[in-house]
């Protein structure tokens, strides 16, 4: 999924997604296939990351940060929730599209994202139409990869006003 | 089994949109402006954007503190430890927004089977609909969670 397009923003270096945000310059209307948004790195990926968002959901599947408990349980070591990889996601496109334009979000977990996994982000263009009143609606496919070359998270979302 | 399954009524509780939670969500997402501006020019700090992913942790408002699998469970239904996770869809009729409390409805929405080399799979789909004061639907969240043969 490499970013082509002339629809793409410029890349995003590490930092925040206030950065992405205020680079998100475009209308969805001026979004083609192939357009794509620009690649957001994330991590490497801390036990502090998982115990924060345990504590904002409140799951505390030890899973996710009792490690000698998963390595019992036939696993190398803890791994993140899925709900973090995709809650990430989700965080991105609202920084890249804007906060109230992502319409749908559909995520299939497709391998654990380990402690020290850096991800990388990514998202582009399958479709766009009319949808609703009038307003111009954009399909992406999406896909979380990480360092280590894997899929993590694949996926599809939509943008654009709702209607 | 499948008759006991849909005996497990809908469970419909009051989810409110707490402007914290909406912060604490998008900081512990690695999002460092939880408040960037909305489309509809609002962008002012008091009223914050729900994180999308923030819909699939309403349970923890409900009655017994269970997202819909974990009542079949319960019940002994469903085994946790033959369980996995499978999709998750969202669709957002509309944003959420801090402040606003939502009605939310949990329920089993379909079951079906898939024969596979391994045995059979058994596929659970849960329904989440959020809707606002007036009724109007705001949110559907589709959760899939797979249960492997024995």
């Amino acid at each position: 999924m490499a970013s082509s397009s002339a629809q793409s923003v410029p890349p995003t270096s590490n930092a925040g997604l206030r950065e992405l945000s205020e680079l998100a310059v475009f209308r969805i209307e001026d979004l083609t296939v192939g357009s794509v948004m620009p690649d957001r790195r994330v991590g490497p990926i801390t036990q502090e990351h998982l115990i924060r968002f345990a504590g904002a959901g409140g799951d505390f599947n030890r899973f996710h940060y009792d490690a000698e408990f998963v390595r019992s349980r036939g696993f190398k070591g803890v791994f993140a929730q899925g709900l973090f990889t995709a809650g990430i996601l989700g965080q991105v496109l609202s920084a890249w599209a804007g906060s109230d334009m992502l319409r749908k979000l559909k995520v299939r977990f497709a391998e654990p994202v380990w402690l020290g996994d850096e991800l990388v982000y990514s998202a582009v263009v399958t479709r766009t139409y009319t949808a609703g009143a009038g307003q111009t609606w954009a399909d992406m496919d999406c896909v979380v990869t990480s360092d280590a070359g894997r899929q993590v998270l694949t996926g599809s979302a939509s943008i654009g006003a709702a209607g | 089994m499948d008759k006991e399954l849909w005996n497990v009524p809908p469970v419909t509780f009051s989810f409110p949109v707490e402007w914290g939670k909406c912060r604490e969500f998008a900081l512990a997402l690695l999002d460092e402006d939880p408040g960037r501006p909305q489309a509809d020019g609002g962008s002012s700090p008091s009223v914050l954007p729900m994180p999308p992913i923030m819909a699939t942790c309403a349970f923890r408002y409900s009655p017994d503190n269970m997202p819909p699998s974990a009542r079949l469970v319960e019940r002994g239904l469903v085994d946790r430890a033959r369980m996995l996770q499978g999709g998750l869809e969202f669709e957002f009729h509309r944003p959420m927004r801090s402040g606003e409390t939502l009605t939310v409805t949990d329920r089993l929405d379909r079951v079906h089977d898939k024969q596979t080399s391994k045995g059979t799979l058994r596929f659970l789909e849960f329904e989440t609909l959020f809707r606002s004061a007036d009724g109007e639907l705001v949110c559907t969240v589709r959760t899939t969670n797979i249960e492997r043969g024995s």
